[in-house]
């Protein structure tokens, strides 16, 4: 069985790279480079899904620090009510739920989600970003290692 | 009960930005209806102030996600115009293509996601994509040939960085644009067969007495220069734009409304107003497309906006295609200038219709005043206006409270408004007196 395709989604703005880190750690920590992408928007999934495929889906979200990470495997209720906020963005669970009519990507994909709070503009991320997005990397891995 | 009865409906969506609604209701008539922008002002302007013009077309990029070339284009021709910068016409043809790029992004997600899920009764692209996979699927590759054009030519799909006053910082090598021909040449195709496929549906049996204005260039379907032309038989330069549209504030918009100041009319700028008043200037694909699928010649139904979106799209295509397939950089990327103090305008066709900018320079390079009047800012009365008509008519129909506020988002949307570029839809309140 083939590891899953890595989808991390980020921007360079403070705790916004929380999806792009864990590509990062992934890589370095010997994950296939081929199976990990870098996006910045989440209408660019549609780019990269097929049916035959598995998908983890990594991005940032605001959140408390009581929960620095949360996972969902969607269709999960909870992220269907997230819609993307105008004509010009499409919400990660709008490019799910079209990509899933399209038949381009399976029944069930795994969605990972750093909390972060600080956004901004070309600012680095906080430590507690970058420690989380290492802790989801090591979770992947050590669930796929062997796949 | 104090006489006055309030529906509320939700959230218009499909539509940029945020604002509503009010429906007035007399003797069980419209009375009045007011496009309610509440969204705060954005202040582009005021931040363009004291910043060196190079700046312009960068900052004010940012003002739209979906349009951002053309408030490049806006801003580097007005403040060329102010400089005495006379581009080369390879620049200008690149120019050209970048906003291809952007009607071809911007149309073909319009056309595909956000209206023609109205003709079908379906909430969403997501919902039309049970009903119209392929279509839809076609929609999302031809709104990446625009993504991919911006990329090449600007640098970056969304708020491109490679507009600079006098040109291009660096002109894009042969082969960067060879690479999109095969894409170019089968969303042709596909734009074609998208057009078809929009000029099948149900429209809605409504028409206006529009005063269409738009860019009109002697050679060329609009993009970058022209004159300012209407039906009624307006023909002027851009630079006396002041003298035939005036801005107006109304108390329930944070956007200006645009009026003509003789009669204080409202008009309509966009797609329609732009094939009506160009046809004879679209490239033979296209006009003989528009004659296949029965557009008329001065069509007033704003729902059918979505054919001649299309057009569009097969225009923007076609021209890209062969500027693309013709293009050897040559000349320099960019022409230089001299700073001096100078006042410019210009308007430009962004995909939502004319966007006009003026700017006052120093001598330092700096900007002393800007003035930018969006596409949508324009149209806000001329949906008030059609908003009434078309309530009247179906109130007259039986329509209920419900099909009527259905009817409302239906007929916003085929002015595919961008609500925070104007500052900015919706919810609709509905208020009855007895």
């Amino acid at each position: 069985m083939t590891r899953p395709i890595v989808m991390g989604l980020g921007s360079p703005h403070g705790d916004d790279q929380a999806g792009w880190l864990v590509v990062d750690f992934l890589e370095r920590m010997g994950y296939p480079s081929e199976r990990l992408r870098r996006l910045r928007h989440p209408a660019e999934m549609l780019d990269h899904f097929a049916a035959d495929e598995t998908y983890l889906v990594c991005d940032a979200c605001r959140g408390s620090e009581s929960q620095r990470v949360a996972r969902w495997i969607w269709p999960d209720e909870r992220l269907r009510g997230l819609h993307g906020r105008g004509t010009h963005d499409m919400a990660v669970s709008d490019v799910l739920e079209l990509a899933r009519t399209l038949q381009r990507c399976p029944p069930t994909v795994e969605v990972w989600a750093v909390a972060g709070d600080s956004w901004e503009p070309n600012a680095p991320p906080r430590a507690e970003v970058f420690k989380a997005a290492r802790d989801v990397a090591e979770t992947i891995l050590k669930k796929h290692a062997h796949a | 009960m104090n006489g006055v009865d309030v529906v509320e409906v939700p959230i218009l969506t499909r539509v940029e930005g945020e604002g509503g609604v009010t429906v007035r209701l007399k003797q069980g008539a419209i009375d009045d209806v007011q496009l309610r922008i509440y969204e705060p002002p954005r202040l582009f302007e005021a931040l363009l102030c004291g910043r060196p013009l190079e700046d312009a077309p960068d900052i004010t990029a940012r003002i739209c996600g979906i349009c951002p070339v053309a408030y490049q284009m806006s801003s580097v021709h007005a403040i060329e115009a102010a400089l005495g910068v006379q581009i080369t016409p390879e620049i200008r043809r690149l120019r050209r293509l970048l906003y291809c790029g952007e009607w071809i992004e911007s149309h073909s997600l319009h056309m595909h996601l956000l209206h023609a899920p109205d003709f079908f009764g379906v909430s969403s692209g997501i919902e039309l994509a049970k009903r119209f996979p392929q279509e839809v699927q076609r929609g999302l590759q031809l709104k990446k040939h625009g993504n991919r054009l911006l990329e090449a030519l600007g640098g970056r799909a969304i708020h491109p960085i490679n507009v600079c006053i006098g040109g291009f910082h660096r002109l894009p090598r042969r082969e960067e644009l060879a690479a999109l021909i095969p894409d170019l040449a089968w969303g042709l195709d596909a734009a074609i067969a998208a057009t078809r496929w929009a000029a099948t549906f149900p429209f809605p049996d409504f028409t206006q007495p529009y005063e269409f204005v738009s860019l009109c260039h002697p050679d060329e379907y609009p993009f970058n220069e022209g004159e300012i032309v209407s039906s009624n038989g307006l023909r002027i330069p851009v630079s006396q734009f002041d003298l035939h549209f005036q801005e107006v504030h109304v108390a329930h918009s944070t956007a200006l409304q645009a009026v003509r100041p003789e009669g204080k009319t409202c008009y309509l700028v966009g797609p329609l107003a732009r094939m009506n008043l160009n046809r004879d200037r679209l490239s033979e694909t296209a006009r003989q497309l528009a004659n296949d699928v029965g557009l008329e010649p001065m069509c007033r139904n704003p729902f059918r906006s979505i054919i001649a979106r299309g057009l569009e799209l097969v225009q923007a295509y076609d021209e890209a295609l062969r500027t693309v397939r013709e293009y050897q950089p040559e000349g320099p990327a960019r022409v230089t200038y001299e700073p001096r103090r100078g006042r410019g305008c210009a308007a430009t066709e962004a995909p939502r219709g004319l966007l006009f900018h003026e700017y006052e320079v120093d001598e330092g390079d700096r900007i002393v005043s800007a003035r930018i009047i969006p596409p949508t800012s324009q149209n806000q009365r001329q949906i008030e206006a059609d908003l009434k008509a078309r309530l009247s008519q179906r109130l007259v129909d039986g329509a209920s409270r419900e099909e009527l506020a259905l009817d409302c988002e239906r007929l916003v949307r085929t002015f595919d408004p961008c609500i925070s570029c104007a500052t900015h839809f919706l919810k609709v309140r509905w208020e009855e007196t007895a």
